[in-house]
């Protein structure tokens, strides 16, 4: 039986504000690990991700954002989640091949604020 | 007005304490010496994600920015800056720009605002206008 658990190492999570939608959504992504924790590749393996966000570092009581998606990025709405914004949250992504997991790839984030459109209309009279 | 940009002063208008001192009960605002030098705006109505925002409840202040040839970026400084509300909590919507003669800034140039919500988040800049001499 090959070990499947893995390398969490190289299993980094990647978090992209999508700065030009400014606050209608963000985006949790990350990258596809490559290697197996004995050194051996992945190859063609199909790999699936699970995205969970939690107020602990542990991730206890996690809220699942994405489950078993084959894609390296998931979308989320901060109101919709609950999330409080100005707020310390931690995001876990594990990678699943077969049956067996990773451990979490983590991210630490400060929930961002609500963004104000700017004033219009600026005239000079 | 190279030194515009160096220029970094927050220019913090009380504008409640304006309004007490004007007296004027005419229907004619004053003439306006050297061109015209009052900025208003319309105030934002919400959201970057498009959720409706009060500026009477959610703008803290706006800050403004001058730069002569109005290219407004992460770089530009705060020239000055306007409450979200006067001292009625009605949302302010104008600023007179000869204000800033104090420092030594005169026309030409432009004019951009940031909307800044109370949990300090800021706005993209807005459009710019100019100001002639």
């Amino acid at each position: 039986m090959k070990n499947f658990r893995l390398l969490s190492g190289i299993f980094t999570v990647l978090f992209v504000l999508l700065c030009y939608s400014y606050g209608q959504a963000e985006t949790l992504a990350w990258n596809a690990p490559t290697t197996y924790t004995d050194g051996s590749a992945i190859g063609t393996a199909a790999v699936t991700y699970t995205a969970r966000w939690s107020t602990s570092l542990s991730l206890t009581n996690p809220h699942t954002l994405a489950s078993a998606i084959s894609g390296l990025s998931t979308t989320f709405n901060v109101d919709t989640e609950g999330m409080v914004r100005g707020s310390t949250i931690y995001f876990g992504v594990y990678a699943t091949v077969a049956t067996a997991n990773s451990a979490d790839g983590t991210l630490l984030w400060v929930v961002s604020y609500k963004v104000p459109t700017a004033p219009g209309n600026l005239r000079i009279q | 007005m190279t030194t515009i940009r160096q220029l970094s002063i927050w220019f913090i208008l009380i504008i409640g304490l304006a309004s007490c001192g004007g007296g004027d009960t005419g229907n004619v605002p004053p003439p306006v010496q050297n061109g015209d030098t009052n900025l208003t705006w319309t105030p934002p109505v919400c959201w970057a994600d498009n959720t409706p925002l009060q500026p009477e409840k959610d703008i803290s202040r706006y800050d403004g920015y001058i730069d002569e040839f109005g290219s407004f970026d992460d770089n530009s400084a705060v020239v000055f800056s306007v409450s979200g509300v006067d001292n009625t909590g009605r949302p302010i919507t104008s600023f007179n720009l000869r204000l800033l003669s104090a420092y030594g800034i005169h026309p030409p140039y432009y004019v951009s605002l940031k909307s800044v919500s109370l949990d300090n988040a800021t706005s993209k800049f807005s459009d710019p206008a100019f100001c002639g001499e």
